[in-house]
């Protein structure tokens, strides 16, 4: 009886495991799926598909972005309809920005998003070209008034070290409200609109307790109105009178 | 067990039996059995495993082979009920349709339309569809959302409506609205 018993244990223990391997391994995408999809089925150059490549393995391996979000971004960008040039320019942005060690995930999802939304590839190229201006000077724009990423710069004096993941969410956030408030037409000479759309983001994720108020407080005392409307100013095409 | 151990085993299962006030014939037999079962030595762990390394080579191969198969065709059942479970399970973010705790529900009144979707950062813009299970207009669909801010908008019948009454706050994005929710650490 005892055997009997033991060895309904032990195979229910064996289905058990076989089970959650096979349920692991299914539900994590591998990063050759998402290799495969860019070098094959997204018919790319193999210079612009290999530099994309490039960035994303990189990204992964970083942690700065998951397999699923790549391959979600690559589907989307499969999907559409247009030209292929047009496609792979919108890829190479992306790689660039990861390139840079910038801050990507609002940038694909927001890509994705009008993607689904059916926006025109010239449009959607042009509009995360600025984003990722925007997103490149407010990482300096805070590194200038000496908010850093843990490790980045320890030996100064009166800095802010911040987690990666703060500081990408800082950056993320600060680009991307910008960004909303320019595409709706905002004037980006309006010092204070900019610094209050700005707070506004960073004050509501400082309200659920994404980004510590403390955080939040003490990069609002930092930056202001001026040095952002200098900074989107200086990205092409938001220059406007 | 010898003849005399046997002979003695009786006397002391009847003894125990007239002690017990059980004294009966019925059964007898059993009652004897089971005790001698239970007297059997028995090995213990460390025991089998050497007299596994101490069996000759024939029989742990024999040994080997048994339990290796039995776990391989356990193990492979097992993969495929993992893969079977794997296909069926949503993706994520998980998608639960009907109400469930610690998931943000996502309705919208339209009596009338014929197909209702959701698609937002939460579902890389992927679109789900709500359900009007009752057929009373509204429709719904409860989704778990990680802490942060989540942008969405609903497809009706086709048509993108961005304009959530329950959000938060909205966003224009390319001349369309986006709505929003912030999601706290401890959820609403």
């Amino acid at each position: 009886m005892r055997r009997i018993i033991i060895g309904i244990v032990v195979s229910v223990l064996l289905i058990l495991a076989g089970t959650a391997t096979a349920a692991t391994a299914a539900a994590e995408i591998p990063v050759s799926e998402v290799k495969r999809f860019l070098m094959i089925e997204m018919e790319f150059s193999p210079a612009g598909a290999m530099r994309m490549w490039t960035a994303i393995h990189l990204a992964i391996t970083e942690h700065r972005l998951q397999t699923v979000e790549a391959l979600s971004f690559l589907t989307w960008l499969d999907r559409a309809s247009g030209p292929r040039a047009i496609k792979e320019e919108i890829g190479l942005v992306i790689a660039a920005t990861l390139e840079d060690k910038l801050p990507v995930v609002q940038l694909l999802s927001r890509t994705n998003e009008w993607l689904a939304r059916g926006i025109h590839l010239h449009l959607i190229l042009q509009a995360i070209t600025q984003q990722k201006e925007i997103l490149s000077g407010v990482r300096d724009l805070l590194e200038e008034r000496g908010i850093f990423i843990i490790g980045a710069r320890e030996e100064e004096r009166e800095i802010i070290l911040l987690s990666r993941r703060q500081f990408d969410l800082v950056v993320m956030h600060i680009a991307d409200a910008l960004q909303i408030y320019l595409a709706a037409r905002g004037d980006p000479r309006h010092v204070d609109a900019l610094y209050n759309t700005a707070a506004k983001r960073l004050i509501r994720l400082s309200a659920i307790e994404i980004i510590p108020t403390l955080i939040v407080d003490l990069i609002l005392r930092r930056i202001d109105g001026e040095a952002l409307s200098e900074m989107v100013l200086a990205v092409p095409r938001i220059n406007r009178d | 067990m010898r003849r005399d151990d046997l002979d003695r085993m009786i006397a002391e299962q009847l003894a125990n039996d007239v002690q017990a006030q059980i004294f009966r014939i019925d059964g007898l037999e059993d009652r004897i059995v089971t005790e001698i079962s239970n007297r059997l030595p028995r090995q213990s762990g460390w025991e089998r495993v050497k007299e596994f390394f101490t069996a000759p080579r024939k029989r742990r191969i024999n040994d080997l082979l048994i339990v290796g198969t039995t776990a391989v065709i356990f193990f492979i059942f097992g993969m495929a009920l993992g893969n079977r479970l794997a296909e069926r399970l949503p993706s994520k973010p998980a998608i639960l349709t009907g109400v469930e705790q610690n998931g943000i529900i996502f309705a919208l009144l339209a009596p009338g339309a014929r197909e209702i979707q959701i698609a937002g950062t939460f579902t890389n813009w992927e679109k789900i569809p709500l359900v009007d299970a009752d057929g009373d207009g509204i429709w719904m669909i409860n989704v778990e959302l990680a802490p942060g801010r989540h942008e969405y908008a609903f497809i009706v019948d086709g048509r993108w409506f961005g304009k959530d009454p329950m959000a938060d706050d909205f966003v224009r994005s390319f001349g369309y609205y986006n709505s929003v929710r912030y999601i706290g650490t401890r959820g609403g």
